[in-house]
C-alpha cells in the first residue's frame, strides 16, 4: 500500500514537475474558448447558453491533446520498459499512471473553468454542474486516453489516428455532461445524466487498468 | 540455472536470430557481441520477459520463466539501451521511484550511488547530469536490490574508462556472489573468465 | 470450441471457402433478383410516403450486415485471444472494409430517403447518429489496423480496439437515443413482431438474405486474397 502511495505521489510530482507542459494544454484550452465568440458572433444569451457545451468541446480537445505524455514519453525513454520488467503488476503501474493524469487533468480544469464561465456568461447556477460532470467525465476520458495511448504505442506520433480512435467512444461523456448541464440552466433536476456518466465511468475503472496493460504488453516485438 | 534452448526471434516478420542456445550456472558472465541488427538486444528482452519468443525456451532452475513472470521479474535487473531517467526529477527522486518500483528491500542512497561514483551528486537534477553519469546512474539500481540475473543492453555506452573499470568491478563483485551477468556490447569489454556469445548478422 | 478455433488452418479455410464460394454466389443473385423484382415491381408503395420507402429495402438490409459485421470481428476478435489470433485477424482485416462500406451505404441511402421525407438530407436522428458514430468506429479500426506493419502487434492492438469499441456500441446507442428521438419507432424488430405489412416484409427478407450471402461471398474472397498476400510476404522475407 505504501508503495502504491510512493509511486501515486512520483507521478504527481512529475505532472507538477513538467508543469509547463500543462501551461501550454491550458492555454490551448483558453484559445479555443476565446475563439468561439468571433466563430458564433458576441451575443451573451447565445454564448451563455452554448458555454457548457464549449467548455466541454475545449477540454475534450485538450484531453486529445494529452494523451501523448501518457505512455508515449515513457516508451521513448526507457521507462516503460522498467514498468514491463518491474515486480509490481503492470495494471497496478499503468492505473497509477493514468490516475495521475488524470488529478492534473482535473486540476487544470476545475482551475481554468472559472475564467472561461466568465469569457463565455455561463450562468452560475451551472456551475456546480459543470463542475460534477468534470469530476464524472475527465477519469473516463483519461481512462479512454491511457487505452490509445497504450494501443498505438510504437507507431509514429498521429494525432489524427488518436482522434479517430477516440472521437466515437468519448460521444456518450459528451452528450450526458452537456445534458446536465442544460438541466440544471433551466433549473431541472440533472442527477439522471450524471449517474449515467458515472456508470460509465464505474465500468471503465474498472476494465481499463488490465485493458492498458494486455496492450503495453502485446505493443512489444 | 538460466538455460536458452533453441530460441528464435522475430520482429515484423524478420526473423532476428535463430537457433540461439546458452546455459548460465552461477558466477558466470556472458558477453553477447554482435553486428547490429544482430539481435543482441532482442535476445536481452526476451530473456527479461519482455518479448515473447517465436520458437524455443527459456527456464531458470528447470521452471520456464513465462511460468511465473511476477517472480521472474523479482529476479531480474533488466538494463536498456537507454537510460529510463526523467530530466525533471533528481538523482535521489530517481531511485525512490525505482525503490518503489522494485518493492523488495534495498540499501540506502549513498550506498548504491557510492560504487558508481554519484555519492556528491545526490541532490542534483538529473537533466544536469552528463550523458556518462546518466550512464552511471542508470547501472546504480544494479546496487539498490539484490537480484541474481543481470541482464545489460550496452552498458559501455558513453562510460569513460574509469567508468567502465568500474562497471567492471560491479560485474566481478556480483559473479563472486554467484549471480549471473549477461551483458549485450558492440565494444570490446575486457573481463576475466566471461564466456561469448558471437550473434550473427541479421538475415 | 478452443480446439475447432485451433483446426481452422489457412488450407482448411480455402477447402472451405472454395466450396462455399459459389453457393454464396449464387444465393446472392437468386436472392437479388428475387428480391429486386419484388422489392420495384410487386410491392405496395408506402400511403405515407410513396415509391420513396423502397429505399428501405436497400437502407434496411446494409444497417443489418454494417452493424453485424462489427459484432462478428468483435467476437472473432475475442476467440483469438484466446486461441489462433492470426486467422482471427484475417477475418478482422478482411470483413472491415466490407462493413464499412455496407455502413456508407446505409447512410448514403439513409440520406437519400431523409430528403423527400423529412425535408432534409441529413438530420440527427438517434439511429442515422449512430450509425454515423458506427461508420467511424470502422475507420478507426481500419487505420489503426493499417498503421502497423507487423501484423502481430497489429493484430492485438486492433482486437483491443475491437472489443472496447463493441462494448461502447450499446452505450452509444443508448446515449444517443436518450439524446434524442425524432426517427419513427422501431418498426422491423419490435418486440410482438414486425408491424410492416407482409407484402413490404417479404421482399425485405429476401433483400437480407441476399445482403447476407453477398457480405459472406465479399468477406471470404478478401479472407483468401488477405491469405495470398502474407504468403507472398513471409516467402519474400525469407528470402
Amino acid at each position: 500500500m505504501t508503495n502504491i502511495l510512493t509511486l501515486l505521489y512520483h507521478e504527481l510530482r512529475l505532472q507538477i514537475r513538467q508543469s509547463a507542459e500543462w501551461a501550454s494544454l491550458v492555454l490551448f484550452f483558453i484559445i479555443v474558448i476565446v475563439l468561439t465568440p468571433f466563430a458564433l458572433g458576441p451575443d451573451p444569451a447565445i454564448l451563455s447558453r452554448l458555454a457548457p457545451g464549449l467548455i466541454w468541446i475545449a477540454a475534450l480537445l485538450m484531453s486529445l491533446l494529452s494523451i501523448d505524455r501518457l505512455f508515449v514519453q515513457d516508451a521513448r525513454d526507457g521507462t516503460l520498459d522498467m514498468l514491463l520488467t518491474s515486480p509490481v503488476p503492470l495494471e497496478l503501474l499503468a492505473f497509477v499512471k493514468v490516475f495521475a493524469q488524470i488529478l492534473a487533468m482535473l486540476g487544470a480544469l476545475v482551475v481554468i473553468v472559472f475564467p472561461a464561465a466568465l469569457l463565455l456568461g455561463l450562468k452560475a447556477s451551472v456551475l456546480p454542474a459543470l463542475i460534477a460532470t468534470f469530476f464524472l467525465g475527465i477519469p473516463t476520458l483519461g481512462l479512454l486516453g491511457g487505452i490509445a495511448g497504450a494501443i498505438t504505442i510504437g507507431l509514429a506520433r498521429n494525432a489524427a489516428l488518436i482522434t479517430l480512435l477516440l472521437a466515437p467512444l468519448f460521444i456518450p461523456v459528451l452528450i450526458f455532461a452537456v445534458s446536465a448541464c442544460d438541466a440544471a440552466s433551466m433549473g431541472a433536476p440533472y442527477a439522471q445524466p450524471l449517474l449515467f456518466m458515472a456508470a460509465i465511468e464505474a465500468l471503465l475503472l474498472s476494465a481499463a487498468p488490465f485493458i492498458i496493460a494486455a496492450a503495453l504488453r502485446g505493443g512489444q516485438g | 540455472m538460466l538455460k536458452v534452448q533453441n530460441l528464435a526471434c522475430r520482429r515484423t516478420r524478420r526473423v532476428v536470430f535463430r537457433e540461439i542456445e546458452l546455459e548460465a550456472e552461477p558466477g558466470m558472465v556472458w558477453l553477447v557481441t554482435g553486428p547490429n541488427g544482430s539481435g543482441k538486444s532482442s535476445l536481452l528482452r526476451v530473456l527479461a520477459g519482455i518479448l515473447g519468443p517465436m520458437e524455443g525456451k527459456v527456464t531458470w532452475q528447470g521452471e520456464a520463466i513465462d511460468a511465473d513472470p511476477a517472480a521472474h521479474r523479482a529476479r531480474i535487473h533488466y538494463i536498456g539501451h537507454v537510460d529510463a531517467l526523467k530530466s525533471a526529477l533528481t538523482v535521489r527522486e530517481t531511485l525512490a521511484y525505482w525503490r518503489a518500483l522494485h518493492g523488495g528491500p534495498s540499501v540506502e542512497d549513498e550506498q548504491c550511488l557510492g560504487p558508481v561514483g554519484l555519492a556528491k551528486l545526490a541532490d542534483r537534477p538529473v537533466q544536469n547530469l552528463s550523458a556518462g553519469q546518466k550512464k552511471r546512474l542508470s547501472l546504480a539500481r544494479l546496487a539498490l536490490h539484490d537480484a541474481p540475473l543481470w541482464l545489460l543492453d550496452e552498458p559501455l555506452t558513453s562510460l569513460d574508462a574509469a567508468g567502465r573499470g568500474m562497471l567492471g568491478k560491479m560485474i566481478d563483485a556480483h559473479a563472486a556472489k554467484g549471480g549471473i551477468v549477461i551483458a549485450a556490447t558492440h565494444d570490446p569489454f575486457d573481463l576475466k573468465g566471461a564466456q561469448f556469445l558471437k550473434m550473427e548478422a541479421g538475415r | 470450441m478452443k480446439m475447432m478455433w485451433k483446426l481452422i488452418s489457412p488450407p482448411a479455410f480455402n477447402r472451405f471457402a472454395d466450396k462455399a464460394l459459389p453457393l454464396c454466389a449464387g444465393g446472392a443473385v437468386l436472392a437479388f433478383a428475387i428480391g429486386l423484382y419484388y422489392a420495384l415491381f410487386n410491392s405496395p408503395p408506402d400511403y405515407q410516403q410513396g415509391e420513396t420507402v423502397r429505399i428501405m429495402y436497400i437502407h434496411v438490409p446494409s444497417a443489418m450486415i454494417g452493424m453485424g459485421i462489427y459484432v462478428a470481428m468483435a467476437a472473432v476478435a475475442a476467440i483469438g485471444f484466446v486461441s489462433n489470433p492470426a486467422m482471427a485477424d484475417i477475418f478482422c482485416v478482411a470483413a472491415a472494409p466490407v462493413g464499412a462500406v455496407f455502413v456508407a451505404l446505409c447512410l448514403v441511402t439513409g440520406s437519400l430517403w431523409g430528403e423527400p421525407t423529412w425535408g432534409t438530407w441529413w438530420v440527427w436522428d438517434a439511429r442515422l447518429t449512430s450509425v454515423l458514430i458506427l461508420f467511424f468506429l470502422y475507420c478507426g479500426y481500419m487505420a489503426l489496423r493499417h498503421s502497423f506493419d507487423d501484423d502481430f502487434r497489429g493484430s492485438r492492438a486492433g482486437a483491443i480496439l475491437l472489443l472496447v469499441g463493441a462494448v461502447n456500441i450499446p452505450i452509444i446507442k443508448f446515449s444517443v437515443k436518450w439524446w434524442h428521438t425524432l426517427h419513427q419507432g422501431e418498426t422491423f424488430f419490435r418486440p410482438g413482431g414486425p408491424s410492416i405489412a407482409d407484402s413490404m416484409l417479404r421482399p425485405l427478407l429476401i433483400m437480407a438474405l441476399g445482403f447476407c450471402f453477398y457480405a459472406a461471398l465479399l468477406v471470404m474472397l478478401r479472407m483468401k486474397t488477405e491469405l495470398l498476400a502474407r504468403r507472398i510476404e513471409r516467402a519474400r522475407d525469407e528470402e
